[in-house]
């Protein structure tokens, strides 16, 4: 019975202590203007070593190559930014293609996550698709 | 006689008024940008090229540190710059190392540019009688490094009548000093294209 409890007890502090990824992709990318081509279409997380690492897939829909930008915001367990501004990342996508990025966290206090994704293409402002 | 005074000082604080800006700011065609934006002004070595090898380096680095028992000291060494541009590669460097530090993955002892400060301080702490003895740093008892950071930066460039092409590869490895091991290596590739 003893062993039990601890059994269930060791599950559940793994379970709690599980990085906050276990959400849908919608939920940890925001596009910057309305996506047209280039988004996320995979993402896993695990903790290699107490740092968060990421595997991005990102998808071109369009038959042309597109180039796009990422970068990552490292959060802490209460959604609190731990690491300042990242540079945004070039990246360029050949049609039809899915590009795979692999990232990790620059410090273990690096918890949650959300990916930043911009793309030449997209539409911004008053060049939506009302206006086309 | 004071009236006209006030009245003047008035009305030059309301024409200062009127000219005034809404932002704190003197005007000028000056503009401050994003420094993390994605920099395309020439396909020379940039800002965001500088900034996505620190990171890459800094992060692969970290992974490695990470899964030691106790963080490693490391001293950084040179990069050598072999390409054909003016690339200022202890700002590379730089910005490694103090992510690192701020990973709190690694430690970093006093690299050979930074020797020379560290030993004239050390010196002047104990040989110019200024100080308590029992605040002076004492020497030899500086902390070696047991991992050395060094690497390399070279370029292709290839161009035609349309299209100058650019490739960088960034290579560093890091080498347990006393074993002559090298422990952890990686790249980072950059391409950069543009029309003629």
């Amino acid at each position: 019975m003893i062993r039990r409890v601890l059994l269930v007890l060791a599950l559940l502090a793994a379970t709690l202590s599980q990085p906050a990824f276990a959400q849908t992709i919608a939920s940890k990318v925001d596009y910057v203007g309305t996506v047209r081509f280039l988004s996320v279409t995979g993402l896993k997380a695990k903790d290699v070593n107490g740092l968060l690492n990421l595997y991005i897939e990102i998808t071109n829909s369009d038959w042309d190559d597109q180039e796009g930008y990422y970068r990552i915001a490292w959060l802490d367990e209460s959604g609190f930014p731990v690491w300042r501004d990242e540079a945004w990342k070039p990246i360029l996508v050949h049609g039809g293609q899915i590009a795979k990025v692999l990232v990790n966290a620059p410090t273990p206090k690096a918890r949650d996550f959300k990916i930043e994704v911009s793309a030449d293409a997209n539409w911004f402002g008053s060049t939506g698709p009302a206006s086309e | 006689m004071s009236f006209y005074k006030v009245a003047a000082a008035v009305c030059i604080s309301a024409a200062l008024g009127a000219c005034a800006n809404s932002t704190p700011t003197v005007n000028g065609d000056v503009r401050y940008g994003d420094a993390q934006a994605v920099e395309t002004v020439t396909n020379q070595f940039g800002s965001t090229d500088l900034q996505t090898i620190a990171e890459a380096m800094a992060r692969s680095l970290a992974q490695t540190a990470a899964g030691f028992k106790t963080r490693p000291l490391v001293t950084i060494a040179d990069v050598k710059n072999k390409t054909d541009e003016y690339i200022d590669t202890r700002s590379i460097t730089d910005s490694i190392r103090t992510q690192l530090l701020k990973s709190g993955t690694m430690r970093f002892a006093t690299d050979i540019a930074g020797m020379r400060e560290q030993t004239d301080e050390l010196a002047r702490q104990n040989t110019s009688g200024l100080y308590k003895q029992s605040s002076v740093a004492r020497t030899g008892q500086m902390e070696a490094a047991k991992y050395r950071i060094e690497g390399s930066i070279t370029s292709i460039v290839k161009r035609n009548e349309d299209v100058k092409d650019v490739y960088y590869k960034f290579s560093l490895i890091m080498t347990n000093i006393q074993e002559g091991t090298i422990e952890w290596a990686d790249e980072k590739e950059i391409r950069k294209t543009s029309p003629r």
